[in-house]
Protein backbone atom coordinates (compact mmCIF):
# COMPACT_ATOMS: atom_id res chain seq x y z
CA UNK A 1 0.00 0.00 0.00
CA UNK A 2 2.74 2.46 1.04
CA UNK A 3 4.83 1.43 -1.95
CA UNK A 4 1.89 2.12 -4.26
CA UNK A 5 1.39 5.61 -2.75
CA UNK A 6 5.12 6.32 -3.01
CA UNK A 7 5.20 5.32 -6.69
CA UNK A 8 2.20 7.55 -7.36
CA UNK A 9 3.89 10.49 -5.63
CA UNK A 10 7.09 9.98 -7.65
CA UNK A 11 5.12 9.73 -10.91
CA UNK A 12 3.18 12.85 -9.92
CA UNK A 13 6.38 14.82 -9.26
CA UNK A 14 7.91 13.67 -12.56
CA UNK A 15 4.69 14.67 -14.34
CA UNK A 16 4.67 18.14 -12.78
CA UNK A 17 8.35 18.68 -13.63
CA UNK A 18 7.76 17.51 -17.21
CA UNK A 19 4.77 19.85 -17.55
CA UNK A 20 6.81 22.78 -16.16
CA UNK A 21 9.64 21.99 -18.55
CA UNK A 22 7.28 21.89 -21.52
CA UNK A 23 5.69 25.19 -20.45
CA UNK A 24 9.14 26.74 -20.17
CA UNK A 25 10.13 25.50 -23.63
CA UNK A 26 6.88 26.90 -25.03
CA UNK A 27 7.53 30.24 -23.31
CA UNK A 28 11.11 30.34 -24.64
CA UNK A 29 9.90 29.49 -28.14
CA UNK A 30 7.31 32.28 -28.05
CA UNK A 31 9.84 34.71 -26.61
CA UNK A 32 12.26 33.95 -29.44
CA UNK A 33 15.74 35.35 -29.88
CA UNK A 34 17.76 37.73 -32.01
CA UNK A 35 18.21 36.62 -35.62
CA UNK A 36 20.67 38.61 -37.67
CA UNK A 37 20.46 38.83 -41.41
CA UNK A 38 23.30 40.17 -43.55
CA UNK A 39 21.66 41.30 -46.75
CA UNK A 40 24.49 40.50 -49.17
CA UNK A 41 22.15 40.53 -52.17
CA UNK A 42 21.38 44.19 -51.63
CA UNK A 43 24.90 45.41 -51.06
CA UNK A 44 26.02 48.46 -53.01
CA UNK A 45 28.45 47.93 -55.92
CA UNK A 46 32.12 48.28 -54.99
CA UNK A 47 33.42 51.77 -55.73
CA UNK A 48 36.98 52.96 -56.11
CA UNK A 49 37.72 55.42 -53.29
CA UNK A 50 41.50 55.83 -53.63
CA UNK A 51 44.05 55.01 -56.29
CA UNK A 52 47.76 55.65 -56.71
CA UNK A 53 50.41 54.02 -58.88
CA UNK A 54 50.69 50.94 -56.67
CA UNK A 55 47.54 50.95 -54.53
CA UNK A 56 43.78 50.92 -54.98
CA UNK A 57 41.03 50.98 -52.38
CA UNK A 58 37.49 49.74 -53.02
CA UNK A 59 34.46 50.03 -50.78
CA UNK A 60 30.96 48.65 -50.58
CA UNK A 61 28.10 49.05 -48.13
CA UNK A 62 26.16 46.01 -46.91
CA UNK A 63 22.88 46.32 -44.98
CA UNK A 64 22.15 44.09 -42.01
CA UNK A 65 19.19 43.73 -39.70
CA UNK A 66 17.84 41.86 -36.71
CA UNK A 67 14.84 39.88 -37.91
CA UNK A 68 14.33 38.15 -34.57
CA UNK A 69 11.93 38.88 -31.71
CA UNK A 70 14.66 39.85 -29.22
CA UNK A 71 17.51 42.32 -29.19
CA UNK A 72 20.97 40.91 -29.70
CA UNK A 73 24.57 42.05 -29.50
CA UNK A 74 26.99 41.81 -32.38
CA UNK A 75 30.19 41.42 -30.39
CA UNK A 76 32.57 41.15 -33.28
CA UNK A 77 32.48 41.52 -37.05
CA UNK A 78 35.35 41.12 -39.47
CA UNK A 79 35.99 40.33 -43.13
CA UNK A 80 37.96 37.32 -44.31
CA UNK A 81 39.03 37.65 -47.93
CA UNK A 82 39.75 34.45 -49.78
CA UNK A 83 42.38 34.84 -52.47
CA UNK A 84 45.07 32.16 -52.40
CA UNK A 85 48.37 32.91 -54.11
CA UNK A 86 47.85 29.87 -56.34
CA UNK A 87 44.96 31.79 -57.88
CA UNK A 88 46.41 35.31 -57.98
CA UNK A 89 49.68 36.63 -56.58
CA UNK A 90 50.13 40.08 -58.10
CA UNK A 91 48.64 42.01 -55.19
CA UNK A 92 48.71 42.10 -51.42
CA UNK A 93 45.15 42.26 -50.12
CA UNK A 94 43.96 43.92 -46.91
CA UNK A 95 40.31 44.08 -45.88
CA UNK A 96 38.43 45.62 -43.00
CA UNK A 97 34.89 46.62 -42.12
CA UNK A 98 33.17 49.12 -39.92
CA UNK A 99 29.69 49.97 -38.71
CA UNK A 100 28.66 53.11 -40.62
CA UNK A 101 26.99 54.54 -37.51
CA UNK A 102 30.22 54.17 -35.49
CA UNK A 103 32.76 54.73 -38.20
CA UNK A 104 36.33 53.77 -37.39
CA UNK A 105 39.41 52.95 -39.47
CA UNK A 106 41.26 50.58 -37.13
CA UNK A 107 39.38 47.41 -38.06
CA UNK A 108 37.99 47.15 -34.52
CA UNK A 109 34.31 46.32 -34.19
CA UNK A 110 32.71 48.03 -31.24
CA UNK A 111 30.08 45.73 -29.71
CA UNK A 112 26.61 46.99 -30.50
CA UNK A 113 23.09 46.06 -29.41
CA UNK A 114 20.62 45.79 -32.28
CA UNK A 115 16.97 45.83 -31.28
CA UNK A 116 14.34 43.68 -33.05
CA UNK A 117 13.41 44.91 -36.53
CA UNK A 118 16.31 47.35 -36.53
CA UNK A 119 19.59 47.19 -38.34
CA UNK A 120 22.43 49.12 -39.83
CA UNK A 121 25.04 49.15 -42.54
CA UNK A 122 28.57 47.82 -42.84
CA UNK A 123 31.23 49.56 -44.86
CA UNK A 124 33.60 46.92 -46.25
CA UNK A 125 36.94 48.26 -47.46
CA UNK A 126 39.39 46.30 -49.61
CA UNK A 127 42.90 47.61 -50.18
CA UNK A 128 44.94 46.12 -53.02
CA UNK A 129 48.67 46.81 -53.19
CA UNK A 130 50.56 45.89 -56.34
CA UNK A 131 53.68 43.82 -55.76
CA UNK A 132 55.39 45.23 -58.86
CA UNK A 133 54.21 48.83 -58.59
CA UNK A 134 51.54 49.04 -61.33
CA UNK A 135 48.13 48.51 -59.79
CA UNK A 136 46.11 49.45 -62.89
CA UNK A 137 47.83 46.77 -64.93
CA UNK A 138 47.54 44.16 -62.18
CA UNK A 139 43.83 44.81 -61.67
CA UNK A 140 43.03 43.87 -65.27
CA UNK A 141 43.62 40.22 -64.38
CA UNK A 142 42.16 40.35 -60.86
CA UNK A 143 39.76 37.40 -60.33
CA UNK A 144 36.45 37.35 -58.46
CA UNK A 145 37.38 37.36 -54.78
CA UNK A 146 34.97 36.03 -52.13
CA UNK A 147 34.94 37.86 -48.80
CA UNK A 148 33.37 36.17 -45.80
CA UNK A 149 31.77 38.59 -43.35
CA UNK A 150 32.22 36.82 -40.04
CA UNK A 151 30.19 37.93 -37.02
CA UNK A 152 29.85 36.86 -33.41
CA UNK A 153 26.48 37.24 -31.74
CA UNK A 154 25.36 36.96 -28.15
CA UNK A 155 21.71 37.33 -27.17
CA UNK A 156 19.28 35.35 -25.04
CA UNK A 157 20.94 32.17 -26.25
CA UNK A 158 24.57 31.06 -26.29
CA UNK A 159 27.08 33.03 -28.34
CA UNK A 160 27.74 31.85 -31.86
CA UNK A 161 29.76 32.79 -34.91
CA UNK A 162 28.13 32.95 -38.34
CA UNK A 163 29.30 34.20 -41.69
CA UNK A 164 27.84 35.67 -44.82
CA UNK A 165 29.62 36.03 -48.15
CA UNK A 166 30.03 38.84 -50.65
CA UNK A 167 32.23 38.77 -53.74
CA UNK A 168 34.46 41.51 -55.10
CA UNK A 169 33.92 40.80 -58.80
CA UNK A 170 36.49 41.45 -61.48
CA UNK A 171 33.77 43.18 -63.52
CA UNK A 172 33.11 45.59 -60.63
CA UNK A 173 36.80 46.43 -60.42
CA UNK A 174 37.05 47.17 -64.13
CA UNK A 175 33.88 49.27 -64.07
CA UNK A 176 35.09 51.20 -61.01
CA UNK A 177 38.45 51.83 -62.70
CA UNK A 178 36.72 53.15 -65.82
CA UNK A 179 34.49 55.46 -63.77
CA UNK A 180 37.40 56.84 -61.73
CA UNK B 1 31.82 83.10 -3.62
CA UNK B 2 32.68 79.49 -4.39
CA UNK B 3 30.53 77.49 -6.79
CA UNK B 4 30.31 73.80 -7.52
CA UNK B 5 31.99 72.81 -10.74
CA UNK B 6 32.21 69.37 -12.33
CA UNK B 7 35.52 68.75 -14.08
CA UNK B 8 35.79 65.53 -16.13
CA UNK B 9 39.37 64.25 -16.33
CA UNK B 10 40.45 62.61 -19.56
CA UNK B 11 42.72 59.57 -19.27
CA UNK B 12 44.14 56.94 -21.56
CA UNK B 13 42.25 53.61 -21.50
CA UNK B 14 42.88 52.15 -18.07
CA UNK B 15 43.36 48.39 -17.87
CA UNK B 16 44.02 45.71 -15.29
CA UNK B 17 47.70 46.68 -15.51
CA UNK B 18 46.84 50.02 -13.87
CA UNK B 19 46.23 50.96 -10.27
CA UNK B 20 43.25 53.29 -9.96
CA UNK B 21 44.79 55.40 -7.20
CA UNK B 22 48.07 55.85 -9.14
CA UNK B 23 46.12 56.70 -12.28
CA UNK B 24 44.02 59.32 -10.53
CA UNK B 25 47.20 60.86 -9.13
CA UNK B 26 48.77 60.85 -12.60
CA UNK B 27 45.86 62.55 -14.37
CA UNK B 28 44.16 64.67 -11.71
CA UNK B 29 47.05 65.91 -9.59
CA UNK B 30 47.04 69.44 -10.98
CA UNK B 31 43.26 69.79 -10.78
CA UNK B 32 42.36 68.58 -7.29
CA UNK B 33 42.38 70.84 -4.24
CA UNK B 34 41.55 70.30 -0.57
CA UNK B 35 37.89 71.35 -1.03
CA UNK B 36 37.25 68.90 -3.87
CA UNK B 37 35.71 65.45 -4.21
CA UNK B 38 37.11 62.92 -6.66
CA UNK B 39 34.60 60.57 -8.27
CA UNK B 40 35.69 57.50 -10.17
CA UNK B 41 33.47 55.48 -12.50
CA UNK B 42 32.74 52.06 -11.02
CA UNK B 43 33.43 50.10 -14.22
CA UNK B 44 36.93 51.54 -14.48
CA UNK B 45 37.66 50.71 -10.83
CA UNK B 46 36.45 47.15 -11.50
CA UNK B 47 38.59 46.85 -14.65
CA UNK B 48 41.73 47.97 -12.79
CA UNK B 49 40.88 45.28 -10.21
CA UNK B 50 40.67 42.68 -13.00
CA UNK B 51 37.03 42.10 -12.21
CA UNK B 52 35.80 41.24 -15.69
CA UNK B 53 35.29 38.16 -17.79
CA UNK B 54 34.33 37.24 -21.33
CA UNK B 55 31.27 35.24 -22.47
CA UNK B 56 33.66 32.75 -24.06
CA UNK B 57 35.11 31.98 -20.62
CA UNK B 58 31.76 31.14 -19.02
CA UNK B 59 29.79 27.89 -19.06
CA UNK B 60 26.13 28.74 -18.48
CA UNK B 61 24.32 26.71 -15.82
CA UNK B 62 20.74 25.50 -16.14
CA UNK B 63 19.73 28.07 -13.53
CA UNK B 64 21.06 30.88 -15.75
CA UNK B 65 19.34 29.38 -18.80
CA UNK B 66 15.98 29.44 -17.00
CA UNK B 67 16.23 32.77 -15.17
CA UNK B 68 17.46 34.91 -18.08
CA UNK B 69 14.23 34.18 -19.92
CA UNK B 70 12.22 36.04 -17.28
CA UNK B 71 14.29 39.25 -17.17
CA UNK B 72 13.20 42.25 -19.32
CA UNK B 73 15.29 42.51 -22.48
CA UNK B 74 16.99 45.80 -21.64
CA UNK B 75 18.78 44.52 -18.52
CA UNK B 76 22.23 42.93 -18.34
CA UNK B 77 20.65 39.89 -16.67
CA UNK B 78 18.55 39.17 -19.79
CA UNK B 79 21.73 37.91 -21.41
CA UNK B 80 22.67 34.31 -20.66
CA UNK B 81 26.26 35.32 -19.94
CA UNK B 82 25.38 38.43 -17.95
CA UNK B 83 23.27 36.24 -15.67
CA UNK B 84 25.94 33.55 -15.49
CA UNK B 85 28.64 36.13 -14.67
CA UNK B 86 26.63 37.43 -11.72
CA UNK B 87 26.06 33.85 -10.58
CA UNK B 88 29.80 33.12 -10.69
CA UNK B 89 30.29 35.63 -7.87
CA UNK B 90 27.03 35.25 -5.97
CA UNK B 91 26.59 31.49 -6.31
CA UNK B 92 24.13 29.69 -8.55
CA UNK B 93 21.73 28.51 -5.85
CA UNK B 94 21.78 31.82 -3.98
CA UNK B 95 20.98 33.68 -7.20
CA UNK B 96 18.15 31.27 -7.98
CA UNK B 97 16.76 31.68 -4.47
CA UNK B 98 16.96 35.50 -4.72
CA UNK B 99 15.28 35.31 -8.12
CA UNK B 100 12.37 33.30 -6.74
CA UNK B 101 11.99 35.73 -3.83
CA UNK B 102 12.13 38.63 -6.29
CA UNK B 103 9.51 36.96 -8.47
CA UNK B 104 7.17 36.42 -5.50
CA UNK B 105 7.74 40.03 -4.34
CA UNK B 106 6.82 41.27 -7.81
CA UNK B 107 3.55 39.34 -7.63
CA UNK B 108 2.60 41.46 -4.62
CA UNK B 109 3.71 44.66 -6.37
CA UNK B 110 7.26 45.15 -5.04
CA UNK B 111 9.87 45.55 -7.77
CA UNK B 112 13.65 45.37 -7.58
CA UNK B 113 13.87 42.83 -4.74
CA UNK B 114 16.03 40.45 -6.80
CA UNK B 115 18.58 43.20 -7.41
CA UNK B 116 18.57 44.21 -3.74
CA UNK B 117 19.23 40.65 -2.58
CA UNK B 118 21.67 39.74 -5.33
CA UNK B 119 24.09 42.68 -5.46
CA UNK B 120 26.15 41.47 -8.42
CA UNK B 121 22.99 41.23 -10.53
CA UNK B 122 22.61 44.99 -10.25
CA UNK B 123 26.32 45.82 -10.58
CA UNK B 124 27.34 43.54 -13.45
CA UNK B 125 27.52 45.22 -16.87
CA UNK B 126 26.98 42.96 -19.85
CA UNK B 127 28.99 43.27 -23.08
CA UNK B 128 28.72 46.76 -24.65
CA UNK B 129 28.51 48.18 -21.13
CA UNK B 130 31.87 49.90 -21.23
CA UNK B 131 34.41 51.34 -23.63
CA UNK B 132 36.63 49.39 -26.08
CA UNK B 133 38.50 47.12 -25.66
CA UNK B 134 36.33 46.08 -22.69
CA UNK B 135 33.12 46.33 -24.74
CA UNK B 136 33.49 42.60 -25.37
CA UNK B 137 33.74 41.86 -21.67
CA UNK B 138 31.25 41.48 -18.84
CA UNK B 139 32.38 43.82 -16.08
CA UNK B 140 31.51 43.05 -12.45
CA UNK B 141 30.98 45.59 -9.73
CA UNK B 142 34.15 46.85 -8.00
CA UNK B 143 35.52 45.20 -4.87
CA UNK B 144 35.71 47.23 -1.65
CA UNK B 145 34.57 50.56 -3.15
CA UNK B 146 34.68 52.26 0.28
CA UNK B 147 38.31 51.21 0.72
CA UNK B 148 39.21 52.42 -2.78
CA UNK B 149 37.56 55.80 -2.11
CA UNK B 150 39.40 56.16 1.19
CA UNK B 151 42.74 55.38 -0.50
CA UNK B 152 42.06 57.99 -3.20
CA UNK B 153 41.23 60.58 -0.53
CA UNK B 154 44.39 59.81 1.48
CA UNK B 155 46.66 59.94 -1.56
CA UNK B 156 45.17 63.07 -3.13
CA UNK B 157 44.64 64.93 0.17
CA UNK B 158 41.23 66.11 -1.01
CA UNK B 159 37.95 66.56 0.86
CA UNK B 160 36.58 63.17 -0.18
CA UNK B 161 36.33 60.52 -2.86
CA UNK B 162 33.71 58.14 -4.16
CA UNK B 163 33.09 55.34 -6.63
CA UNK B 164 29.99 56.10 -8.68
CA UNK B 165 27.69 54.18 -11.00
CA UNK B 166 26.09 56.75 -13.29
CA UNK B 167 24.48 56.41 -16.70
CA UNK B 168 22.79 58.57 -19.31
CA UNK B 169 19.34 57.37 -18.18
CA UNK B 170 19.50 59.61 -15.07
CA UNK B 171 20.50 56.70 -12.86
CA UNK B 172 23.13 57.67 -10.33
CA UNK B 173 24.35 55.65 -7.35
CA UNK B 174 27.37 55.91 -5.09
CA UNK B 175 28.78 52.43 -4.51
CA UNK B 176 31.50 53.49 -2.11
CA UNK B 177 32.68 56.69 -0.50
CA UNK B 178 35.21 58.06 1.95
CA UNK B 179 34.10 58.89 5.48
CA UNK B 180 31.97 62.02 5.97
CA UNK B 181 30.31 62.18 2.54
CA UNK B 182 26.58 62.02 1.92
CA UNK B 183 26.17 59.48 -0.93
CA UNK B 184 22.66 60.66 -1.82
CA UNK B 185 23.83 64.26 -2.26
CA UNK B 186 26.84 63.23 -4.36
CA UNK B 187 24.62 60.99 -6.50
CA UNK B 188 22.33 63.94 -7.14
CA UNK B 189 25.29 66.15 -8.15
CA UNK B 190 26.38 63.50 -10.67
CA UNK B 191 22.88 62.80 -12.04
CA UNK B 192 23.62 64.31 -15.49
CA UNK B 193 26.48 61.85 -16.02
CA UNK B 194 29.54 64.11 -16.27
CA UNK B 195 31.57 60.94 -16.96
CA UNK B 196 30.18 61.12 -20.49
CA UNK B 197 29.55 58.11 -22.62
CA UNK B 198 32.04 55.31 -23.10
CA UNK B 199 34.17 56.75 -25.88
CA UNK B 200 34.85 60.05 -24.13
CA UNK B 201 37.46 58.45 -21.87
CA UNK B 202 36.66 60.57 -18.80
CA UNK B 203 36.36 58.00 -16.01
CA UNK B 204 37.26 60.54 -13.31
CA UNK B 205 35.20 63.59 -12.37
CA UNK B 206 36.31 66.20 -9.84
CA UNK B 207 33.60 68.05 -7.94
CA UNK B 208 35.39 71.34 -7.38
CA UNK B 209 34.78 73.53 -4.29
CA UNK B 210 32.44 71.05 -2.62
CA UNK B 211 33.67 71.73 0.92
CA UNK B 212 33.63 75.52 0.45
CA UNK B 213 30.08 75.46 -0.95
CA UNK B 214 28.91 73.20 1.88
CA UNK B 215 30.46 75.59 4.40
CA UNK B 216 28.74 78.60 2.82
CA UNK B 217 25.44 76.71 2.79
CA UNK B 218 25.78 75.89 6.49
CA UNK B 219 26.61 79.51 7.36
CA UNK B 220 23.63 80.79 5.37
CA UNK B 221 21.11 78.56 6.84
Amino acid sequence: MYLYVLINIIIGIIGVLAALYLLFRLFAWRQGDARFFIDCRHREPFTLTEISSDRAVFETVVPFSNRGKQGGTIMDFYPRHLLPSEQYDKCIVHSRLTNTTANRDDGYWESVIILPRQGGKLRVTVELISKNGNIREDLHSFPDMPIDLVYQVVARSEWYIHKARITLKSSEILRALQEA
Amino acid sequence: MAELELVPIKTRILTDKDDIVDSIEEYAKGVVGPDDIICSAESVVAITQRRFTRPEELTPSWQARVMRRFVPAEGSMASLYGMQAAMELEGEWKTLFCFIIGFLAKLVGKSGVFYQLCRQASLTDDVTGTMPPFDKCIVYGPADPDGVAEKIKQRMKCYGACVADVNDLKRSAILGHSKGLDPKEIAQILIDNPFGNASQKTPIVVIKNYAAVAKQRNQNG
